[in-house]
């Protein structure tokens, strides 16, 4: 297939997602982008296709109005009380949490550390006179970036913490003293995890049979609710 | 009985509300044994197939928990088969009755052990061909438990450490 082919294709893909863009208010068509902007890719790719189905006339009236229901729903473009589209990411952590014991238990601990590390993350800047420009150039990212760590906007990467220590001459406990227990429940997760195939030395343990077997063979306990 | 004696009963996402003041301890394992129990951690273990046991005292304190799972590993290539063992994925005890009650008898680390080997023989007895291994995850640093591990023949895997935490692995070659 030519270029020119390739791109005639493209453009009739478009067409009718141009067409309904054009035909949008300011506001809609802003947190329409932004909703765009943010979903996976695969979303993306449903949203255009949902495009097609809504602007072919062949289609029965009802066909092309769940198909723009559906882009409604990938997009989450039902506004909320005051008139905000997208999904809240803070409000739907706050709705789940009300409905589930260990989710409102984790998002506690995250809101904590993230507050602690915006606030350690500060005092070290301060304390070492670095600007949050000066940051970001430092570990190669933006200055708006910064700023969003500071502000608690986003959660650091393990890569952009150890950037950040290296960057401040810290150790990276300094900035989130938790790391250590959130490695030793990864290992704790990735121990419990099926059909890995065990290293060498583990097999050569696991084979060895001159560990002679146990002679313990526990105890039960009582059930209390029995 | 004891009024030491615990009580075993299975954990359920609805214990979580009455763990609101359980607490490991302030050390990384202490805070990690905690997490794992009040968050999402023990639930991702259970859709694993774990055991989860919540220990009470005769005041109906909870004292502690602890889990066992089953795992399937393979052997390394070119063998590749599968290798069905048993593992303590967490177990811990609330920092008020940690070293507790004085004298071994009835020390409820104690009690929880016994209870998770006897419950891996219970579980080693259902499988069609018996489980031979019993195995844990410990943290380098966490000297008081490679101890009592060791008091219920658990022996430390040499050369295998497991994740960034670098945790030790503990074997237990269970009874016939």
């Amino acid at each position: 297939m030519s270029t020119s082919e390739t791109s005639n294709e493209a453009i009739s893909h478009a067409i009718p997602f141009l067409r309904f863009l054009i035909s949008m208010p300011p506001r809609a068509l802003e947190e329409f982008c932004h909703a765009l902007m943010e979903c996976s890719g695969q979303i993306r790719a449903d949203v255009l296709q949902m495009f097609e189905i809504a602007e072919d006339e062949s289609l029965s009236v009802d066909e092309r109005g769940h198909a723009l229901r559906t882009i409604v729903d990938q997009l989450h473009l039902i506004p909320d009380d005051e008139g905000r589209f997208g999904m809240d990411l803070a409000r739907s952590e706050e709705l789940a949490a009300s409905n589930f014991p260990a989710l409102a238990y984790q998002v506690g601990r995250m809101n904590l550390q993230e507050s602690e590390f915006a606030d350690r993350l500060r005092h070290l800047m301060k304390t070492k006179h670095i600007t949050q420009k000066e940051l970001a150039a430092r570990i190669d990212c933006t200055q708006p970036a910064i700023s969003q760590m500071l502000n608690r906007k986003c959660r650091p990467q393990r890569k952009t913490l150890n950037k950040i220590a290296t960057a401040l001459a810290v150790d990276v406990r300094e900035l989130w003293p938790d790391l250590e227990v959130s490695e030793y429940l990864d290992s704790v997760a990735e121990f419990q995890q099926d059909d890995r195939i065990m290293t060498e030395p583990e097999a050569v343990a696991l084979r060895d049979t001159s560990q002679p077997r146990s002679k313990l063979k526990g105890q039960p306990l009582p059930s209390r609710k029995k | 009985m004891s009024k030491h004696q615990l009580s075993a009963d299975l954990f359920t996402e609805a214990d979580q509300q009455q763990l609101a003041s359980f607490s490991c301890g302030d050390t990384v394992v202490g805070r990690a044994c905690t997490e794992w129990i009040r968050g999402s951690d023990v639930l991702d273990s259970m859709q694993r197939g774990s055991g989860v046991w919540l220990y009470r005292n005769s005041d109906d304190e909870i004292v502690g928990f602890g889990s066992l799972g089953p795992i399937r590993w393979r052997w390394p290539l070119p063998d590749g088969d599968y290798a069905k063992l048993a593992i303590i994925p967490m177990l811990g005890i609330d920092e008020r009755f940690q070293g507790q009650p004085p004298g071994k008898e009835w020390r409820y680390s104690r009690q929880i052990m016994n209870h998770l080997i006897y419950e891996a023989h219970v579980f080693s007895a259902m499988q069609k061909k018996p489980v031979e291994w019993l195995l844990l995850l410990v943290h380098p640093e966490n000297k008081p438990a490679i101890k009592l591990y060791e008091e219920f023949d658990f022996v430390m895997i040499p050369d295998v450490r497991r994740g960034a935490a670098n945790s030790c692995v503990m074997k237990h070659r269970l009874a016939e």
